[in-house]
């Protein structure tokens, strides 16, 4: 009986292990536009984003091309509705109401990823890495959009009245909506709690098992 | 058919009583209207397309900017990709909206212009990536891996992406709102919606194309589902960013000749 009993234990812990893994990680992208610029150009690329599981770290990818030379704003925003082009996707992602800051400051907007730095070749392609946006859970970034700004990002340290609340970024140059890329086809963490309720779950089941086996 | 409240902001003029009169006679018997006139709002609580709403307000002589769609809501605009407006003839808006947060199902209302006339397969495609246009939105969303069929069919014998087709009349406008009650939000919002140069034969083709995409041929247009205002959630009437009005913005016409001849 208590053979039986730990086989189907770790029968179940298998199970709820690799009910876990998901093999391929979240992906998603934003291709964006901008209106003709004065030199005639406009600028365009992709931004695209990687998240390997629910809550954690998200690796964003900028490849731009045409783009000014110097440092601009780069923001997720709120809404992806393009009816009036950039204007129209409402302000920086910012589901807690606090104030505009760094992408590095303990108070931020979600959206605030700060500043792109370009130099002459007008060329950018970086990688980096953000802790507070989410491809999953309540607060995910799916459908929402990229807007990238005609000026530098104060990050919410400048004197000027928007300073802490867009950081003072001018125009929006330009902006796409953020899609799904990876072949996915139940978005996961849904809910935010859903893969920590079936963690969890696993967890009391093995306890529980344990607790009946000591019994015997 | 359930109804959805939709918000339009709606530029009142001096007499605001004759105003609210005739904004009352234009869309009598639409549904539940709910006229503020200090703000310049009208909601509608009605089964109409938005476009239909609109154009019974601009009959009036005023113009009017839908504001607020629904409860959740999301839009696709057709063949716009950020700032830019592709340079085809197909141009549109379809919105997306839940019924109740209860229940399930996904009211589909929008207006699309530049088809040919007729029918015209209507998909959302498991992908919203446009970096190569509509060509890599990938495959019709199709979550339980189910043939190709019609939106009446049962789960497992249509795709999720399934909407079946959209008629566009004698000048190119196709109009249509419905609900689809296997669909929903957090499933489609960052994927696509794609518009086909056929008619989708709803899986009963001989062709073998037929059990894939309803044999539906080139996709034509498509746009990303993105978050859009739900009611009361848009105050925006100057926009900061270029000073101009809501107003001055309302006269880019989000589809139909006007647009389609700017170009």
């Amino acid at each position: 009986m208590l053979r039986l009993l730990i086989v189907t234990l770790a029968v179940c812990a298998t199970i709820c292990a690799a009910a876990q893994t998901r093999n391929s990680p979240m992906e998603a992208i934003a291709h964006l536009t901008g209106p003709p610029q004065s030199d005639n150009t406009q600028v365009k690329g992709n931004v695209t984003f990687i998240q390997n599981d629910c809550g954690q770290s998200v690796h964003v990818r900028i490849q731009l091309e045409n783009v000014m030379q110097g440092k601009h704003g780069f923001h997720i925003h709120e809404k992806g509705d393009l009816s009036n082009g950039c204007t129209s996707l409402g302000g920086h992602y910012n589901p807690d109401k606090v104030d505009h800051g760094a992408p590095h400051h303990e108070v931020r907007h979600v959206g605030d990823l700060g500043n792109i730095e370009v130099n002459a070749s007008r060329i950018i392609d970086i990688t980096y890495t953000d802790s507070v946006i989410s491809l999953s859970g309540k607060r995910t970034i799916i459908g929402r959009s990229v807007v990238l700004h005609e000026l530098e990002d104060d990050l919410g340290l400048g004197n000027h009245t928007d300073s802490k609340k867009t950081g003072n970024a001018g125009g929006r140059i330009a902006c796409g909506v953020i899609g799904i890329k990876s072949d996915v086809d139940e978005w996961p963490c849904r809910g935010g709690g859903a893969d920590a309720l079936r963690q969890s779950m696993s967890i009391v089941s093995i306890v529980v098992a344990l607790i009946i086996a000591r019994g015997l | 058919m359930d109804s959805t409240k939709i918000e339009f902001a709606v530029q009142m003029d001096k007499d605001v009583k004759s105003c609210v009169d005739k904004l009352r006679h234009a869309l009598q018997g639409i549904g539940h209207i709910d006229i503020d006139a200090t703000d310049g709002r009208v909601i509608v609580q009605t089964t109409a397309p938005w476009s239909e709403v609109q154009d019974k307000i601009e009959s009036t002589g005023r113009r009017a900017v839908l504001s607020g769609f629904g409860g959740q809501s999301a839009v696709a605009l057709i063949n716009t990709t950020g700032c830019v407006v592709d340079r085809t003839p197909v141009q549109g808006a379809v919105r997306f909206t839940t019924i109740t947060a209860k229940q399930a199902g996904v009211v589909v209302d929008g207006v699309v212009d530049g088809l040919e006339p007729g029918l015209h397969g209507f998909h959302i495609h498991e992908s919203g990536d446009v970096s190569s246009g509509c060509a890599s939105v990938g495959n019709h969303y199709n979550p339980r891996n189910s043939p190709h069929g019609s939106p009446q069919a049962d789960a497992t014998n249509r795709h999720a992406g399934d909407l079946g087709n959209i008629r566009a009349d004698e000048t190119g406008r196709a109009t249509f709102r419905f609900v689809d009650p296997a669909l929903d939000m957090w499933d489609i919002i960052g994927r696509a919606v794609v518009i086909t140069a056929n008619a989708d034969d709803l899986g009963c083709g001989s062709n073998p194309q037929s059990r894939i995409d309803g044999n539906s041929g080139e996709r034509i247009a498509c746009g990303i589902i993105a978050r859009s205002a739900g009611i009361l959630q848009n105050f925006k009437r100057i926009c900061a960013c270029d000073g101009v009005t809501l107003w001055d913005e309302r006269n880019k016409p989000l589809a139909g000749k006007g647009r389609a001849t700017k170009l």
